[in-house]
């Protein structure tokens, strides 16, 4: 476990940089199959843990990890269905059914952090292709207005 | 010299580039709140520095990445600098995040002085258990699915950014409820050097709580102080001089034409060393504070000093800070594609 920590730490200074951190993320996803106990504390249904064996995911990173963030996740304005809910340790993935991947693949996410000073990477994965969907640093510390985003964004290519 | 000091809390902000006026004046409230939440700074200098001569209450401070202060009362003046450990390693817990490091120099008495703060707000979501977190979670759910967006809803982001402000409204209110019980709190120690007379002067421990919630809308803040003094060699009373001090303060915020924040408090002072040469003493003060600039924050003072029977001193200040808050990031990236 001790490795796990060091990719955590590695993980909050990357997001704190602003540095990408696809591969680590999705490299941290099989650790979380081990924690899951302890991610699904803070996981309130209907929303699991996607995993590897999901063709599509969603992978969310932030800082600071003990800061709650509600997720609202739609494609093509359909709700995710395991997208849908609160989520605290600094990392969720989120596996969206192969079905929903159809044109326009507009993904919109809605994320609601409890608490400001936040950064955040949200990726997507199709198959072994992993992207950058959107990343973002709280605009203003001290205000409270501003903990929300809103956004849509195109999920993989056309 | 006897630290004379007045606290100046300055818990609001305003900026002018909004036209629409009602739009702005919901920023500036939101402001005031999480700014009264964050306790973000306070104008002039840290009391807790020994040298400091116009801040007679600390409370907690956040955030403060790095902070330049002046103060002035009467003839004298107080220059100080300070900087927080998020400022140089970004958030990384509610334990740390507020440990800071501050130094001053006071121009007339020459002191020099160095100290380390340590804030905690235990109203951090940070330090929630799961349970609590889950509680809330559970309750702010039905608000979501009463106004969320179906597929195709005209505006579909608009209309869904509205939704999850309602959640958030109940959510915010909820997690007030749970915590407004709850203080910040701070400990500090500093210790001063007289480079005039090369000796030691005083040093001080001050522990400070910050309480909301308890009288409405009003800030109180409770403060404790022990401070030694050392004696320089020809008095005749002992090497060091030891008083200790408490008090009590309440702040209040306005919003006029500028928001300002008001504060009233009382403090007394008692001496615990064997022969201080001087009784009890209780100290006054009054202040307004504004904010003109979101980092930027402007103080009046007002202080009334009485002790042995005897009506002291009153003595306004004036006071300036300027906060750099560590910069947020670049724009947004574009999506990228596969």
């Amino acid at each position: 476990m001790a490795r796990l920590r060091d990719h955590e730490i590695e993980l909050a200074a990357a997001l704190q940089a602003d540095i990408p951190v696809g591969d680590l993320l999705f490299g941290l996803r099989d650790p979380d199959r081990i924690d899951l106990a302890t991610v699904n504390a803070f996981v309130d249904t209907p929303m699991t843990a996607a995993t590897s064996s999901a063709r599509a995911e969603l992978a969310l990173a932030w800082i600071p990890s003990d800061v709650p963030v509600t997720v609202h996740l739609y494609m093509n304005e359909q709700p995710i269905v395991s997208g849908s809910g609160t989520v605290r340790g600094g990392r969720a993935f989120f596996a969206i059914p192969e079905a929903m991947i159809v044109d326009p693949r507009k993904l919109t996410f809605a994320l609601s952090f409890w608490q400001g000073r936040w950064s955040y990477q949200l990726w997507g994965r199709i198959d072994d292709r992993k992207f950058l969907l959107q990343h973002g640093t709280d605009p203003d510390p001290a205000s409270k207005d501003d903990d929300l985003v809103v956004q849509s964004v195109l999920f993989g290519a056309p | 010299m006897r630290t004379v000091t007045t606290i100046l809390l300055v818990t609001a902000a305003t900026t002018p580039a909004y036209a629409d006026e009602a739009k702005e004046r919901d920023r500036v409230r939101a402001e005031q709140d999480a700014d009264a939440e964050h306790h973000l700074s306070q104008s002039g200098g840290d009391p807790w520095l020994v040298s400091s001569s116009a801040s007679l209450f600390t409370r907690p401070s956040f955030f403060e990445g790095i902070k330049l202060s002046s103060d002035t009362t009467g003839k004298d003046a107080t220059y100080s600098a300070s900087i927080g450990a998020s400022a140089v390693a970004g958030p990384i817990s509610p334990l740390v995040d507020g440990l800071q490091g501050s130094a001053a120099y006071n121009v007339n008495g020459k002191i020099v002085s160095a100290g380390v703060k340590w804030s905690v707000d235990l109203r951090d979501v940070r330090l929630m258990s799961a349970s609590q977190i889950s509680e809330i979670v559970a309750a702010i759910k039905p608000e979501f699915h009463k106004c969320e967006p179906t597929p195709g809803t005209p505006d579909f982001n608009r209309r869904l950014a509205e939704c999850v402000a309602k959640q958030d409204k109940r959510r915010t209110e909820l997690y007030a409820r749970a915590t407004s019980w709850l203080p910040a709190i701070s400990l500090a120690v500093g210790t001063g050097y007289n480079t005039d007379a090369n000796r030691r002067d005083k040093s001080s421990a001050t522990l400070a709580a910050d309480l909301q919630g308890v009288l409405g809308p009003t800030t109180v803040v409770a403060t404790a102080n022990a401070e030694w003094d050392q004696l320089p060699p020809d008095m005749s009373l002992e090497a060091f001089r030891s008083r200790a001090g408490g008090g009590l303060q309440i702040a209040d915020t306005f919003d006029l034409v500028l928001p300002f924040t008001v504060t009233i408090g009382g403090k007394l002072f008692a001496c615990i060393s064997n022969d201080c040469g001087k009784d009890s003493s209780v100290e006054v003060t009054a202040g307004i504070g504004v904010r003109i600039k979101k980092s930027a924050q402007l103080g009046i003072t007002g202080k009334w000093a009485g002790s042995g029977g005897h009506i002291g001193d009153a003595l306004a200040g004036l006071a300036f800070s300027y906060s750099f808050v560590p910069p947020a990031s670049k724009s947004p990236a574009t999506t990228e594609p596969p």
